[in-house]
C-alpha cells in the first residue's frame, strides 16, 4: 500500500492503545511474523508512550487505516477482457470451494478468482454436528447444550449469537452433501472418533483434562480409495478434489488472478468483481446472481490485523503469508461493515530455545517433550499463568499471548513420569513426550537442565523472588490437592523437587485470523448501516459476525466447519434454494 | 512415516531428471526469430554462465532479447504459465506439489530464478524445511541451486515470509 492510501480515523484512546503503539509493536514483532525466525519481541513495545513524548490526549490519536481506503476505481477502458456468468466466488480456498461446487453442480455458469497458483491447501479436517456419516456412527450431538456451552466461552457478545446455532442446523445437510460428492469420485469422510485419531490434546477423554470447558471433538476426517486417513499418515489433497468436482460441472478457474475491485451499481447492487492476471491486464466478471467473498484471513497483513487484535502481534508465522485481507478490504471499499475485533486460530507451546529462536535442528519437534503436557507454567517474570489442562488451544489467547512477550516457560523435574497421571499423552505430530526426545531436546538448546533450582531459573532469566514464591504457592496446591489459583485438575499438580531441573520456553503460532466482514443470516454481507449490500456474500475467514475476538478453542474445526458450510448456505441463497 | 521415507528417496532420485526435463521445456519454449535460441546457441551460450541461472538456460540472443526486462510479464510472453506448470507437475516425484503452480500467490520469477547468479528454492523456508523432506525441504532442482538463507533469502533479495 502506497502512501495515498493513509487515511486518518481519529479513535479514543479506550477503543486502543494508539497508532503508533501499534506501528512499534508491528515493527519489533515483524522479525518474529516470518517462518525463517526473528528477533526477540521487546516488552517494551507496549502501551506505554515512547521515552520522552507526552502522553496522548483522547481526542488526538489517529490511525492510519489504510486498509478502508478505495483505490482509484479501475475503469471500463483499462478491462481487458468482460465475461458475464451467474456467480462469482473470489478464493479457491477450503471456503470458496463448496459454494462454487455446490453451484456448478445445480447448473449455474461459476466463475472462480485465486489469488494463488492452484487451490487452498487441504487443511486437516472439516466439521460438523449430526452428519450421517455421524449418526450412522451412533455419535449425535445435543444443540441446546452445545449453543450454551460455547456461548459460556465466547460470552456470546461480539459474534452473532444465533451463527452457531445456524452452523449447526445447516451442518449435517452440508455433510452429507460433501460425504455424496467424495463418493462419487471414489472417496470417503469418517468422524474422528470412528478412527480414534486426535490431531493433537483436545482434551477429549485425556486424563486429568479440565473440564472448566466442555470440548466438542467433531472433526470429520477425509477418506482415500484404499480407506486411509490421518491416522494412517494420509490426508488427502480434498481442496483438490473440491475443485476437480467443480470444474467437472463447467467452473472457471482462474488461478493467479487475484480480484481486486468488486463493483455496484447505481441501485447499491454488487454486481461485478475486477480480477488481475499476472501479466497486469484486467478481466471483468459480471455477475448476475451474486458474488462470493472467500478470500481467507489477514494474517499477511500484520499492521491490519493488530488492529484487529494486538495480541494475535506476539505470535508468530502464519499459514498464507499471501492472505492480506483482500476480501475485508474490497468489501470496506465499497461500504461494507468490519468486525471490530478479530480472533485468531493459535497454536501454543512451539518449542523455542532460551533466546526465543526455533530451533533449527532436524530432530527438534515442534513441541518440546513434556512441555506440552500441564506441568507448571510461567511467564517470563516467572508468574503462573493459567490451568495448564486447558483443551491445548485454550492456552494461547489471551493466556500465553497475554505475557510481555508472548511466551511462556515449562517447568518440571526428573521425577516426571513416577508423577504424571499413568496414562498421560505420550506424544503426537507435533511432540514426542519420552526422555529420549527430552536429552535431544536439551542437546538442542531448547529443554534447559539444572541440579538446582537457582540454577534453573538464572538460566530461565525469570525473577527468582518471583518464581519461588509462586512454585511455593504452587506446591501448597499440590500438598491441599487444590488449585485455588486455577483449579487444574488435582492429577496434574505434580511437585518440582526432584534434581535435576527442567525448564522450556515456547511461544505461540497462528494460522489464520478469524475477524472479517459483518453478515447476516443469509450470508450476506452488511454495509454499515447494518442493512444487506446485494449480491455480496462472505464466507471463511473473510467473513465475521461469528467469532468476536475469541475463538473457542474447545470446538475443534470450527473455522473450517462454519466456513464451508457458509460458503455452501451462501451459493444455496444465490440460486433460490432452501435451507435452514 | 514408512511410506513417507520410501517417496522421499524416489524423490531425491526423480529430481535431477525433472530438472533436466524443466530446463529442455524453458528452452523448448523460446521464441524463434530475433533472440530466439537455436540448438547450436545452446550449446555453446551456457560455458561460463552460473550453473542453475538464466543464462545457463537461456542463449545470449535469448537475454538479449529480454532488454533487460525480467519482469513475470516478460518471462510468460515466452514460457505461458500452462507450459512451466506443466514442466513441474508432481514437482520432485511428489503428487502435488508444483512450485509453478503453488499456494502462494505468483511471485516474479526473479525471486527464485537468477540472471546470472545463483538461484533460490524459496519454497524452502524455515516452513517447509521443517515440515518437507525429514527437516530437508523440498529437493533442489539441480546443481547452481541453493535454499534461502539470512544472507540470501531469494534470488532477488526479497525475503520470504
Amino acid at each position: 500500500m502506497g502512501d495515498e492510501f493513509k487515511n486518518k480515523t481519529t479513535v479514543s484512546r479506550r477503543g486502543f492503545l494508539s497508532g503508533a503503539a501499534v506501528l512499534g509493536a508491528g515493527a519489533a514483532l515483524a522479525g518474529l511474523a516470518g517462518c525463517a525466525g526473528g528477533q526477540e519481541a521487546k516488552p517494551s513495545a507496549g502501551n506505554e508512550p515512547a521515552q520522552g513524548e507526552e502522553p496522548t490526549a483522547k481526542s488526538d490519536i489517529t490511525i492510519e487505516k489504510y486498509w478502508e481506503v478505495a483505490p482509484d476505481p479501475i475503469s471500463d477502458d483499462q478491462i481487458s477482457e468482460t465475461i458475464d456468468c451467474d456467480i462469482v466466488v473470489c478464493g479457491a480456498g477450503i471456503a470458496g470451494l463448496p459454494g462454487a461446487a455446490f453451484a456448478a453442480e445445480q447448473g449455474a455458469n461459476v466463475h472462480v478468482l485465486e489469488k494463488a497458483g492452484t487451490w487452498g491447501t487441504a487443511r486437516l479436517c472439516t466439521c460438523g454436528f449430526n452428519a450421517k456419516c455421524q449418526v450412522d456412527n451412533d455419535i449425535t450431538y445435543d444443540r441446546d447444550k452445545f449453543i450454551t456451552d460455547v456461548w459460556k466461552i465466547t460470552n456470546g457478545s461480539q459474534g452473532r449469537m444465533s451463527s452457531y446455532g445456524k452452523w449447526f442446523d445447516n451442518s449435517a445437510p452440508y455433510i452429507d452433501w460433501l460425504q455424496t460428492v467424495f463418493q462419487s469420485k471414489g472417496y470417503d469422510i469418517v468422524p474422528q472418533q470412528v478412527t480414534g485419531f486426535k490431531v493433537t490434546n483436545d482434551g477429549v477423554g485425556q486424563v486429568g483434562a479440565n473440564e472448566f470447558w466442555a470440548t466438542y471433538a467433531a472433526m470429520i476426517y477425509f477418506v482415500d480409495k484404499d480407506g486411509k486417513t490421518l491416522a494412517d499418515g494420509v490426508n488427502i489433497d480434498w481442496t483438490g478434489i473440491l475443485a476437480e468436482y467443480a470444474a467437472d460441472n463447467g467452473a472457471t478457474f482462474h488461478y493467479n488472478t487475484p480480484a481486486v475491485q468488486l463493483v455496484r451499481d447505481e441501485s447499491g447492487r454488487a454486481i461485478s468483481v475486477i480480477g488481475e492476471n499476472e501479466s497486469g491486464e484486467y478481466v471483468k466478471l459480471n455477475a448476475s446472481k451474486g458474488i462470493l467473498l472467500a478470500c481467507g484471513d489477514m494474517g499477511g497483513d500484520r499492521e491490519m490485523m493488530g488492529y484487529f487484535n494486538p495480541s494475535l502481534l506476539k505470535t508468530r508465522s502464519i499459514a498464507e503469508v499471501k492472505n492480506t485481507g483482500d476480501g475485508q478490504k474490497m468489501g470496506m471499499w465499497i461500504g461494507a461493515d468490519m468486525d471490530d475485533f478479530a480472533a485468531g486460530d493459535l497454536f501454543p507451546f512451539v518449542a523455542v530455545d532460551t533466546n526465543g529462536e526455533r530451533p533449527e535442528a532436524k530432530d527438534s519437534k515442534s513441541y518440546a517433550a513434556v512441555a506440552n503436557l500441564p506441568v507448571f507454567m510461567v511467564d517470563t517474570t516467572g508468574r503462573r499463568l493459567m490451568p495448564e489442562d486447558l483443551p491445548f488451544q485454550a492456552c494461547s489467547i489471551p493466556k500465553i499471548t497475554a505475557t510481555a512477550d508472548g511466551s511462556a516457560w515449562s517447568v518440571w523435574d526428573s521425577a516426571w513420569q513416577a508423577k504424571f497421571p499413568e496414562s498421560y499423552p505420550k506424544g503426537d505430530y507435533l511432540s514426542m513426550n519420552t526422555p529420549e526426545q527430552l536429552e535431544i531436546d536439551i542437546k538442542n538448546g531448547i529443554t534447559v537442565q539444572a541440579d538446582t533450582l537457582e540454577e534453573l531459573v538464572e538460566q530461565m532469566g525469570v525473577d527468582p523472588e518471583i518464581f519461588n514464591e509462586q512454585l511455593e504457592r504452587y506446591h501448597g496446591f499440590c500438598a491441599a490437592g487444590k488449585d485455588l489459583d486455577f483449579y487444574k485438575n488435582p492429577l496434574w499438580l505434580t511437585t518440582i523437587d526432584t534434581p535435576p531441573f527442567y525448564a522450556s520456553r515456547h511461544v505461540v503460532s497462528i494460522t489464520s485470523t478469524r475477524g472479517g466482514l459483518r453478515n447476516d443470516e443469509h450470508c450476506r454481507v452488511l454495509d454499515k448501516e447494518g442493512m444487506p449490500i446485494p449480491g455480496l456474500y462472505a464466507a471463511g475467514n473473510t467473513a465475521g459476525s461469528f467469532y468476536g475476538n475469541v475463538y473457542p478453542p474447545n470446538i475443534m474445526g470450527s473455522g473450517i466447519g462454519h466456513g464451508q458450510c457458509f460458503s455452501w448456505i451462501s451459493a444455496k441463497d444465490m440460486l433460490g434454494i432452501e435451507y435452514i | 512415516m514408512e511410506q513417507k521415507k520410501e517417496c522421499m528417496q524416489t524423490i531425491r532420485l526423480a529430481v535431477v531428471a525433472v530438472f533436466a526435463a524443466v530446463a529442455f521445456a524453458l528452452c523448448a519454449c523460446a521464441p524463434s526469430g530475433e533472440g530466439g535460441g537455436t540448438s547450436d546457441d545452446a550449446a555453446t551460450q551456457s560455458a561460463n554462465a552460473q550453473p542453475g541461472s538464466m543464462m545457463a538456460v537461456h542463449t545470449p540472443k535469448q537475454i538479449e532479447a529480454m532488454n533487460g526486462d525480467y519482469s513475470k510479464k516478460n518471462c510468460l510472453s515466452c514460457h505461458p504459465r500452462d507450459s512451466i506448470v506443466a514442466a513441474n507437475d508432481a514437482y520432485g516425484g511428489l503428487e502435488g506439489v508444483n512450485p509453478h503452480a503453488s499456494h502462494a500467490e505468483s511471485y516474479d520469477c526473479t525471486r527464485c530464478h537468477s540472471i546470472e547468479g545463483t538461484s533460490v528454492l524459496v519454497c524452502n523456508t524455515a516452513c517447509h524445511g521443517g515440515y518437507h523432506n525429514d527437516g530437508n525441504g523440498f529437493p533442489l532442482p539441480a546443481e547452481g541451486w541453493m535454499d534461502p538463507t539470512d544472507d540470501m533469502p531469494s534470488a532477488d533479495g526479497t525475503p520470504v515470509k
